[in-house]
């Protein structure tokens, strides 16, 4: 199959495509509702100014103080600090109460300028960035690697296509198949 | 920035998918099964904001700016658009398919994910703000996931062996 539109329809699609991608970059960018925060106000917002945020639902992320009654500090420093009303009835993802120096991040209403009413509470570890960047460049070198071994560029056709079938029948039972990839694997008839 | 799954849990996740697809329809083979993996992996190219993060970007380009649309379906369905005109024309609609059940795969295994106000990212953004409520079965920094989903990927590729030893034997 030729390009049905000819290179030019061709790249006038990528344009379109690339031109509302970049568009939506900038807008997402121009919105102050990030499509990846959370839609309530964190401790970013909070800790500098909290009597603004009094009865509003909040998210407090920090390490624990205290924990009779729960206090956490939003701040490396030990600044920021708010009691957290039912942390420890609210936490989803553990069983025993929070201990000091967890790392905790709160959802409830601040009911005055120190105290959160909590609803949900998550603990997690100190994030392992090195294992999440290490796994993460495995995946990515295995995509790689695969899409050289499967796909070869078609100079004619200023594409990809599927390699010869020769070398991905080692993967698993491919034979009965020749005459369908025949019938879609015409990439270089253009 | 939202939590979001490693990518060795999508992209395993992919496999798993791909390959079980392709013992259902025939015509799809290692190349196709590529697909699957890279559309898993798609959303999170909105990881490039930890080399150019978005105010970095926005300070150059003079304009504002935000990577976090790649992380939603809109996003992931242009980025993949662009991704299938890389490919011959008799493959597009096959390509665009299989990215596109990878891209789904990435976006409901992090809807999945624990967060603390008990709902995820807006996926629909920017057609609708709504962000749904999340499962409550992991968090990101969890490595069970991607132990689980290395499993099923074993198990995948152990049975496409033992498929294709007997097609062999069949011949």
């Amino acid at each position: 199959m030729s390009e049905p539109y000819g290179q030019r329809g061709r790249a006038l699609a990528a344009l379109v495509l690339a031109g509302l991608l970049t568009g939506s970059l900038v807008v997402a960018g121009a919105t102050a509702d990030d499509p990846l925060e959370s839609a309530y106000p964190d401790e970013t917002d909070v800790t500098p100014s909290p009597e603004t945020y009094v009865g509003e639902q909040v998210v407090l992320g920090g390490f624990v103080v205290e924990t009779d009654p729960v206090v956490i500090a939003t701040r490396a420093s030990g600044y920021g600090q708010f009691t957290l009303v039912d942390a420890d009835d609210a936490l989803h993802n553990a069983d025993e109460p929070l201990e000091t120096d967890d790392r905790v991040t709160a959802f409830g209403t601040l009911e005055d300028e120190s105290t959160l009413a909590v609803e949900r509470t998550v603990t997690r570890e100190q994030s392992e960035t090195r294992y999440m960047f290490v796994v993460s460049a495995l995946a990515g070198l295995w995509i790689v690697g695969r899409f050289a071994r499967h796909w070869q560029f078609d100079r004619d056709a200023v594409a990809f296509v599927p390699r010869a079938r020769s070398d991905d029948a080692s993967e698993h039972g491919t034979d009965t198949r020749p005459k369908r990839d025949d019938a879609n694997g015409g990439g270089r008839r253009g | 920035m939202v939590d979001v799954a490693d990518l060795l849990t999508h992209v395993l996740v992919g496999y798993v998918i791909g390959m079980g697809l392709s013992f259902r329809y025939a015509w799809l083979r290692p190349a196709h099964v590529t697909l699957v993996m890279i559309g898993a992996f798609v959303p999170d190219l909105v990881k490039i904001e930890l080399v150019a993060p978005d105010g970095l970007v926005a300070r150059t380009l003079g304009v504002p700016f935000s990577w976090a649309p790649l992380h939603t379906l809109v996003g992931s369905l242009l980025v993949i658009g662009l991704g299938t005109l890389l490919l011959a024309p008799a493959h597009r609609k096959r390509a665009f398919a299989l990215l596109a059940v990878g891209v789904l795969s990435h976006h409901v295994l992090d809807a999945l994910l624990l967060t603390p106000s008990g709902e995820a990212y807006a996926v629909f953004w920017p057609l609708s703000a709504y962000r749904p409520p999340v499962g409550d079965y992991y968090l990101s920094s969890d490595r069970w996931p991607a132990v689980v989903a290395g499993c099923c990927a074993l198990l995948v590729w152990l049975v496409a062996r033992r498929r294709e030893t007997d097609a062999a034997v069949r011949q």
